[in-house]
């Protein structure tokens, strides 16, 4: 039976006023396949966006990793250092080893202010060594170091002196 | 002709049952994942009955091919965020139902086709003039003449075989407002396209 033939008999089935009739004529009726140009329209577009997607992820993906490899690379270092990592960054990456450098880093501070006081240490050596110190890790409380050593309020009238003329504090 | 995905050239579908096997929604998830040929399977199940959605949901092959390929252009392009909280067929139809109902928003033909067609209906169609090309227009007339909410849920029966409570859901309704909107469209087609021998 052609499709003709399909249509007219539902078609008479619908005058009889026969059941399911409108709906066997609907059935019967419209598109019997998606036009070619449709479907080629339609397969065009995902395999486009597969191809953005395979093409570029893999080259984004090696982006990072390469990115992520060379920022890795001065935590092996001292970032103070070779100044490669900012102290931010030491933090964020090695947050144990940042506290570990501050901690070294004011008992360096301390035994530079314990030189002053109790050797002849000069005034200017001991600002320039102090300024060395300070720019070249992470930052000192010199009220915190001054408290820990429990100075006399003249030592640490002394210290802040030779400090304070310095305006690098 | 789309062949299926794992047909070789020679017409062998030596993949067609391993295919046939999995659901939409994981054919979805592995299209998702970059598998064009898991695209490909879906697209051969769904593609005639959404084609002949907009068909006679429109009336008008050229707007039926638009809106068909602006919802697979969603698919495609929503593919990572699909999540299989839903039936993948419930997804693409609710779509599509979305779709059709923004388009007559959008461009007001619902009142402009409606008054068309009544403003020039077809002459009586006799037993002996019986034509296959004036039954599928004057079928394709009364279709347009239904209310868009009848109609659409009319022609998502049809093509989809969803149950009434599916199709409420889709047309974001209720089941009894669902169901009456059926009885009023088979009704009506029936009235209209007997017309000429009442």
């Amino acid at each position: 039976m052609t499709d003709q033939d399909e249509l007219h008999r539902h078609w008479r089935a619908l005058q009889r006023d026969d059941d399911g009739a409108v709906e066997e004529l609907y059935d019967a009726a419209g598109p019997k396949d998606v036009p070619s140009h449709v479907d080629a329209a339609v397969l065009a577009k995902v395999h486009d966006t597969l191809n953005w997607w395979q093409v570029r992820w893999p080259v984004a993906s090696a982006a990072v990793v390469v990115l992520a490899v060379t920022s890795m690379i001065p935590l092996g270092l001292n970032p103070y250092d070779d100044s490669k990592m900012s102290r931010f960054e030491t933090a964020v990456f090695s947050p144990e080893w940042d506290r570990a450098l501050t901690r070294q880093h004011r008992a360096e501070a301390t035994r530079l202010i314990e030189a002053f006081l109790n050797t002849a240490l000069d005034e200017n050596e001991f600002r320039k060594s102090w300024r060395r110190l300070t720019h070249s890790g992470p930052p000192i409380e010199l009220d915190e170091v001054l408290m820990e050593l429990d100075l006399h309020s003249d030592e640490s009238s002394r210290v802040y002196r030779a400090l304070l003329s310095d305006k690098g504090i | 002709m789309l062949r299926h995905p794992g047909e070789s050239a020679d017409g062998v579908d030596k993949a067609a049952p391993a295919i046939s096997e999995i659901t939409d929604d994981a054919l979805m998830l592995r299209y998702a994942r970059g598998d064009k040929g898991a695209f490909e399977a879906l697209y051969r199940r769904y593609r005639l009955p959404l084609y002949r959605y907009f068909v006679h949901g429109t009336g008008d092959e050229a707007t039926a091919e638009e809106l068909y390929q602006d919802v697979w252009t969603k698919l495609i392009t929503a593919r990572g965020h699909y999540k299989s909280t839903a039936k993948f067929k419930t997804y693409l139809y609710g779509v599509a139902s979305n779709r059709l109902v923004d388009y007559y928003r959008r461009t007001s033909v619902r009142n402009n086709a409606v008054h068309m067609v009544n403003a020039a209906p077809s002459s009586p169609m006799l037993e002996d003039e019986l034509d296959g090309t004036r039954i599928l227009s004057r079928l394709s007339e009364a279709l347009q003449r239904l209310p868009l909410e009848q109609r659409s849920a009319f022609v998502l029966q049809r093509e989809t075989g969803f149950s009434v409570a599916e199709i409420a859901e889709i047309c974001n309704t209720g089941v009894e407002t669902m169901k009456s909107r059926l009885r009023y469209a088979v009704r009506k087609l029936r009235k209209d396209l007997r017309s000429d021998y009442d």
